[in-house]
């Protein structure tokens, strides 16, 4: 009976995990695709789409050291000056916790400033928050990759 | 997980050993300047770091802006994620 009532208390724990990573899984995917998101919505200066992306207390690190909040970042997408023809990331890994996620990658941006094309490579981390279902990134930072 | 101001990419037992080896001498680290926001069990702290250090030879000071991501599980915070982009001298 005792070995049983084991059995059936590792069966149980199992099964909570198989779940729970099921789970970080789904969500995983779900902030992944939130990233591809944000990018499609940068190529297109979609500030209306990016407005529903990031939190209300955003905060935004650009590899220049400068700092920007969310209405600070949303200008500076929907600026003229600000000619982006391609956004990708080459790579992103995530973590997720249980009220937020982590995403670390590489963001390759192509654009056209001041007249002269350019393609930065970029390292970041985006810190995303679930809240009422939903997930918002509510910090980012990007630093250029100039390591070898 | 760390960025590096070169834009290089640590986990903790590189970033240990990175801080444990003897090219690393830091003199002094302070926060110019530090915020943290709350989210449940995630805070994420961000501010201006300031550090002296010798490198090859030669005292040099660098300010650095961060942002930290943390986790609390129980009662204990820790730092999952730490970014630093170097701010240029003018």
């Amino acid at each position: 009976m005792k070995k049983l009532a084991v059995a059936a208390a590792v069966f149980l724990a199992a099964a909570a995990f198989t779940a729970f990573a099921q789970n970080s899984a789904d969500e995983g995917g779900r902030v992944l695709g939130l990233e591809k998101a944000w990018n499609h919505a940068i190529e297109a200066k979609d500030t209306k789409a990016l407005d529903q992306l990031l939190a209300p207390t955003f905060v935004a690190v650009e590899i220049d050291g400068s700092v920007s909040s969310k209405s600070e970042f949303l200008a500076s997408i929907k600026a003229p000056e600000y000619q982006p023809s391609q956004a990708v990331n080459e790579d992103m890994s995530i973590q997720v916790y249980s009220n937020s996620a982590v995403v670390v990658g590489i963001f390759r941006i192509k654009g056209v400033e001041k007249g002269k094309s350019y393609v930065h490579r970029e390292r970041f981390i985006d810190t995303w928050i679930k809240r009422d279902g939903g997930w918002q990134c509510v910090a980012s930072s990007a630093t250029l990759i100039t390591a070898k | 997980m760390a960025v590096d101001i070169d834009g290089s990419l640590t986990r903790k037992s590189e970033f240990l050993a990175g801080i444990k080896a003897h090219s690393y001498q830091p003199s002094r680290a302070v926060y110019e300047q530090i915020s943290a926001r709350m989210y449940g069990d995630t805070a994420v702290t961000a501010g201006i770091f300031r550090v002296k250090e010798i490198e090859r030879g030669k005292a040099v000071v660098r300010r650095e802006r961060f942002i930290d991501t943390w986790i609390r599980e129980g009662r204990t915070w820790q730092c999952v994620a730490s970014q630093v982009t170097l701010i240029p001298t003018k």
